[in-house]
Order: structure tokens, then sequence, then C-alpha cells
């Protein structure tokens, strides 16, 4: 099993109707298509609409997903489409067809091309966050710093890293559990803050 | 059981342990909570600073009508593949039916069995002779069966003259044709 047959996995659970399923799907995308939605549409109060109106209309349309594509593909055409009609509704211009191929779905990343969308409100909280997982990415032990870092920076599955690492994929499981464990415990106290007053 | 959970995020849970977990996850809100932050750490990780819209489209997700679709099953699917697959036997089938050379027409026209020459009547007859007839037929000789195989010989397809036989009858039909 991979990303995407969880995914999937996840799709066909909300398409017999478990709400939580999609809701897990949520969680899981929601930054990354504000992100990408962020390329286009400057106010970041603007972003967090169509970002929720893109979720509700992929949500309507899930009986139309039979799987031909990547989910998250899927979710990014409907995306760029809502923000087209919401750009055009207020009479913006709207990004072209080329601007976004689908093709960029998958390995969306706009590093040079980053810019805050947080609300002024929010800000102050992302910006929390980012120093306490970097500090106490700092302090894991190195064993713990690299496991995690293949997995979340590098993208690299559990074999290669148990490769990488010389050692057994039990221990590379075991190793990534710890570090989203220690991180999870400092941030704690700051996600216990009522969610729209961060990020 | 988060460790599991974690092993889940990254898509790296034994698919015999995905059901119950997935099952898990439904009801049990802590997981759920362990679900957002590993993703949100992952996203910080990587540097993917957005705003938590989480809660609103849940509150949202509430008021919309339960989505129920169709599931594609896998027979059908299958079933997909074998019509294809039928429907490309059947086009073979049609090719080979219509090029080979027993099955034409007009190439049985111009052979001494549809010219009259001796022989024609006897393979009718042979034929007939082997089915059900309430009409009395006359015997087959020995002779008359020789003269039939004699007659189909070139269409044999264990025959050693079927490379020259066709072409024998083209040559001459070319001649007769350059003749009138």
């Amino acid at each position: 099993m991979d990303e995407r047959d969880l995914d999937r996995q996840l799709v066909e659970r909300a398409q017999r109707g478990d709400k939580h399923a999609f809701e897990l799907l949520v969680s899981k995308y929601q930054r990354k298509l504000a992100r990408l939605l962020g390329r286009f549409i400057r106010d970041p109060v603007e972003v967090e609409d169509v970002a929720q109106e893109a979720f509700i209309k992929a949500y309507r349309a899930l009986p139309s997903f039979r799987g031909d594509s990547a989910f998250y593909t899927w979710l990014y055409r409907i995306g760029i489409n809502t923000a087209k009609n919401y750009l055009v509704a207020l009479g913006r211009r709207a990004p072209t067809t080329t601007e976004f191929d689908s093709e960029d779905a998958e390995g969306f990343d706009e590093g040079e091309q980053l810019r805050d969308i947080n609300t002024p409100e929010s800000a102050l909280m992302s910006k929390e966050i980012a120093r306490t997982v970097d500090d106490t990415m700092e302090q894991l032990p190195e064993e713990l710093r690299n496991a995690i870092a293949l997995r979340e920076i590098e993208g690299l599955s559990y074999e290669d890293i148990a490769t990488i690492m010389n050692c057994p994929i039990g221990t590379v499981r075991s190793r990534i559990f710890r570090a989203r464990e220690a991180i999870a415990e400092r941030l704690r106290p700051l996600l216990e803050t009522p969610k729209d007053k961060r990020w | 059981m988060r460790e599991k959970l974690s092993a889940l995020v990254d898509g790296e849970l034994r698919s015999v342990d995905l059901e119950a977990h997935l099952g898990r996850l439904r009801t049990d809100r802590e997981l759920r909570g362990a679900w957002s932050t590993y993703h949100l750490i992952g996203d910080a990780l990587r540097g993917h600073f957005g705003p938590e819209i989480i809660d609103r489209v849940v509150a949202r997700l509430r008021d919309e009508p339960t989505v129920v679709a169709p599931r594609i099953a896998p027979f059908k699917r299958l079933s997909w593949y074998a019509m294809s697959a039928a429907a490309g036997l059947t086009a073979v089938a049609l090719v080979v039916w219509t090029a080979s050379p027993i099955w034409k027409g007009p190439e049985i026209a111009g052979s001494p069995v549809a010219s009259g020459a001796p022989g024609t009547a006897a393979s009718v007859t042979v034929v007939a002779a082997g089915a059900p007839s309430a009409q009395a037929k006359p015997p087959v000789t020995p002779a008359e069966v020789e003269n039939y195989l004699l007659a189909h010989h070139p269409f044999s397809r264990t025959s050693a003259m079927q490379g020259i036989a066709p072409y024998a009858r083209t040559v001459a039909d070319e001649r007769g044709t350059a003749g009138k």
C-alpha cells in the first residue's frame, strides 16, 4: 500500500457515505490546496473561502470520481476551476490552462513563488509553530531527525530509508513515529488554541 | 496504535491492517487528532504554511446530503476487458475468414469446379450424400471421389502444390484475357 492507495481507500469510504473519511482527506490536503490557490489569489481570506468551496464541490462530485487519477490530481483540477470561476465572477483575470497543467499537481512545489497566504491573525501562530518544529528537530537524536527528514522532506519510502540508514524497516517506522510524537508533544500547547486562530 | 497511525499516514501500513485502522479512525477522535497533527508536522517540515480550514469544511459538510455513490464492482471492470478481448478476437477471426482462399467465392468461380469441368457434379453429389436426405441418391463411385479430390486439391491446406497451382491458373487467365 502507498499513499495513493490510502487516498483511494478513503475516497471509497466517503463514496459509501462515510463523511469522516472525507474529513481525513481535507485534513491532509487543506494546506497544500490553499498554497496552490494562493499562487493566484492574493487575499488570504479569499484563499480560505475558495479552498473551502473547492472541498465542498469535491465532496458533491465524489460519485463521479472513478480513481483513474490520484485524488489530489482530481482535487487540484476542482480547486483551479473553483478559483477561475471565483475570479471571473469578480471580473478579475483568471489563470489560463497552460499556467496550471494537471501534470503539475503531483509534484506541485512553489518554493520560489512562496509568499504568505496567512491572515494577519494566524501569521504569528504560523511562525510560532514553524519555530517549535525547527527547534524540536534540532534537539532530536540524529537517527530520529534523519529518519523523519528523509520521509517528510525527501519523500522516501520506508524501504529506501532503511537502505540508507542501514537498519530494518521496523526500526525506520519506529524512529519516524518517535520523532513525530516528540514534535507533537512540543506543539500540543500551541495546538490547543482554537483552530481559527492558527494556520 | 499511534505507531500504526504514523505508518498509515506514510502509506506504509500493511494492507491487511488498513481496513481495521480506518475503522478506528472513524470512531476515535484522539486518533483523528493525531492524524491531523502528523500531517501538520509534515507540512511544517516542508515549509508548507497555510490556513487550517478543516473546521469550516466539516461544519459545511454536516449540512451536505450524504454522498452514496454506486460502487464500481471489480467484475464490471473485468467484463469490460473481456468484452474488449472478445471484440478483438472477433475482428481477427473476421479478417482470417475473409482472407482465406477457401472461403473466397470469386476465386472458386474461376476454378474448374465452377466452370463445369469434370468432377463438379460428383463433388456436389459427394457432399449431398453425407447429409440426411429423403431423396434416393445414386451410390458414389471411386472415380467420382477421385475427381472430387482432384478438383479440390489446390485448396487443400496440406497440398504441396498450393503455392504453384494458383499461379498457374493466373497465368492461364492472363493469357486467355490477352488472346481475347
